[in-house]
């Protein structure tokens, strides 16, 4: 993988997998602090101590093993991050939830490009009904914040059902990835 | 974000919706994309992003959505299509011009595509021509 928004869609579909309610992302350039800070949150199932270490090893998952042998997802984004001479950090709680977080320098010549982030924001935000998320991403090629939980407000209570309508699916496509019928793609800022 | 949008789609599905559809109801057919990590590698996104154009542009009642790896890493990007929450089929190495025959054949025709389907464990059945 070489786009961060694909590290991110992998990182935030393990929230998902762990239950979460609510993930927050917050991709933030620090043009100050010369460093860019790569932050994903949730409030799924967290894991016990033992198993954080574990899931750092790329032969442990948690996923039955006669399906599957490995889990990728950490162990790649934490080899990116320190590829591009970084601190990776990823702290857990059973029952609270779970953060990992990425910072790295701006300006090295290993740092991916963000990527279509708007695809990943849209995969996440309109394939996933009852799960809120907030984004904040600001950096030098986009600058984006999005909140589902005014949008699930505004629809009222039959929200899950209209989430995924047409004209939802139209809705989110404009907000997330700025991409109208015509195919112009409109800038960000 | 153009949150005064939001309220005009409401008011529309709200006198569009038959009452079965109100609520909590998930809709009758579900998508889910495997989205671990060797899916996202494999494109699994774009298809994704495919999927839901198409949703929009077909104006089927469809829930798109995404899990973590199926374990089949061989033929991802890979999709199970659900019926009624049990019926199930495993379609694998799909590219995002697949997407609206798929839709066309299996939602809208309520046929199994062959060419792209992939017999899984637990899937509804290996009848060759069974319908969905
Ligand atoms: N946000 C999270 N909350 C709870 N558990 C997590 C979280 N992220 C990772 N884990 C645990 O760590 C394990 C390893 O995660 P990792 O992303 O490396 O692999 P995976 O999700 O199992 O498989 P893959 O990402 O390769 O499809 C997971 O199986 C899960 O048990
Ligand atoms: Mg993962």
């Amino acid at each position: 993988m070489y786009e961060l928004s694909a590290f991110i869609l992998d990182l935030a579909q393990n929230s998902l997998t762990a239950g979460a309610r609510l993930v927050k992302l917050w991709v933030v350039a620090d043009q100050q602090a010369n460093v860019l800070r790569v932050t994903i949150a949730d409030n799924g199932s967290g894991m016990p101590a033992a198993m954080v270490d574990k899931a750092l090893d790329p032969f442990v998952t948690s996923k039955a093993a006669r399906k599957k042998k490995i889990g990728l997802g950490l162990p790649l984004f934490r080899q990116l991050v320190e590829s591009c001479c970084g601190t990776f950090r990823i702290r857990s709680r059973q029952g609270i939830g779970t953060v990992v977080s990425g910072v790295y320098p701006l300006d090295n010549v290993d740092q991916p490009v963000l990527g279509d982030m708007g695809g990943t924001m849209l995969a996440l935000v309109a394939g996933n009904p009852r799960v809120d998320f907030r984004f904040v991403v600001r950096t030098p090629e986009s600058d984006k914040t999005f909140d589902t939980r005014p949008v699930r407000e505004a629809l009222g209570p039959d929200a899950a059902a209209l989430w995924q309508s047409p004209d939802m699916l139209k809705w989110f496509r404009q907000e997330l990835t700025g991409e109208y019928e015509d195919g112009v793609v409109k800038g960000e800022r | 974000m153009k949150l005064d949008e939001l309220k005009a789609i409401r008011d529309k599905a709200a006198a569009a919706m038959s009452q079965k559809q109100k609520g909590d109801k998930e809709p009758e057919w579900k998508i889910v994309m495997s989205m671990g990590t060797s899916g996202i590698l494999y494109g699994a996104r774009d298809v994704l992003k495919k999927f839901m154009q198409e949703v929009e542009s077909m104006q089927l009642h469809v829930l798109v959505t995404q899990s973590g790896s199926f374990g089949l890493d061989d033929i991802e990007p890979m999709c199970a299509i659900y019926h009624g929450g049990r019926n199930k089929v495993v379609y694998g190495r799909l590219k995002p011009e697949m997407v609206h025959e798929l839709l066309e054949t299996h939602i809208v025709k309520g046929e199994i595509l062959k060419q792209y389907r992939v017999v899984v464990p637990g899937d509804i059945g290996n009848e060759p021509g069974r319908t969905v």
